[in-house]
């Protein structure tokens, strides 16, 4: 075995991406996280919650904790944005999965950003990959749920 | 062992529970109602009561809801396809609980 280490690389996201839009942001979410995409949930905030928690739903008869993408992935969203789509992810913890839903502006394609260029970038995204002309914020919708 | 009952109410958007064994008078309060507990406990912030129920499906927080939402609930449930999020009697959550004193 070489001895001499290689840069490590930088991860790269895997191939089959579905693409959301929040606002002017794309947004990409892995495609094997992607439990359902549905018209948007009827939300109940809750008080004391941080910004990106939208609040609470049902979804197939469970309580579904909401998120707000836009606030999730960084991106500018309006004063008072509709999101009429919800994204329901899983997203695995200690314990095994869970889900939870992205309020987004709508569900676009599924592309394979497997060759795009991408720079790494912190917090619940993976990254950010060069799509076309457009830079896409790749969550990772695992660190939503603790990270493991 | 009889299930457990729970008072939910509706506060901040929200809909709560709470075992009802621990309510001890539910009054006026402010702009709306204040729910108060047993034991010297605070006193909880309504704006009306949606009743008392039983054999509610009680689910533990998932990790989501605990990353983003900082306060404490024994659990979360479903009441009519709503969620409902149970309190712990002992640690509320602040944007709940009632300030001043019960009106006259």
């Amino acid at each position: 075995m070489d001895a001499q280490q290689s840069p490590e690389p930088l991860p790269r996201p895997s191939a089959g991406h579905l693409l959301v839009r929040v606002g002017e942001q794309i947004c990409a979410v892995p495609v094997a996280a992607v439990r359902r995409v549905v018209r948007a949930l009827t939300v109940h905030p809750l008080p004391g919650a941080r910004a990106e928690l939208a609040g609470l739903a049902e979804f197939a008869g469970e309580p579904l904790p909401v998120l707000d993408l836009g606030r999730l992935i960084g991106a500018p969203i309006g004063p008072h944005p509709l999101f009429p789509v919800t994204v329901v992810v899983w997203s695995r913890t200690a314990d095994g999965r869970e889900a939870i839903g992205l309020a987004a502006d709508e569900a676009l394609e599924v592309v394979d950003l497997s060759a795009s260029s991408w720079l790494p970038a912190a917090g619940f995204l993976i990254g950010e990959a060069l799509f076309g002309d457009q830079v896409v914020r790749v969550l990772d919708p695992d660190q939503l749920g603790g990270g493991s | 062992m009889s299930p457990a009952s729970y008072l939910l109410f509706h506060s901040g958007g929200g809909l709560w529970g709470i075992e009802s064994g621990r309510v001890a008078r539910i009054g006026p309060g402010g702009s709306a109602l204040r729910v108060e507990l047993a034991a010297g406990a605070m006193a909880l912030a309504a704006d009306r009561v949606e009743g008392v129920v039983e054999g509610l499906a009680v689910r533990p927080l998932s990790t989501a809801l605990r990353t983003f939402w900082p306060e404490e609930g024994i659990g979360v449930a479903l009441h009519a396809g709503r969620p409902v999020i149970l309190l712990d009697p002992l640690h509320l959550p602040l944007p709940l609980v009632a300030s001043g004193g019960p009106d006259a």
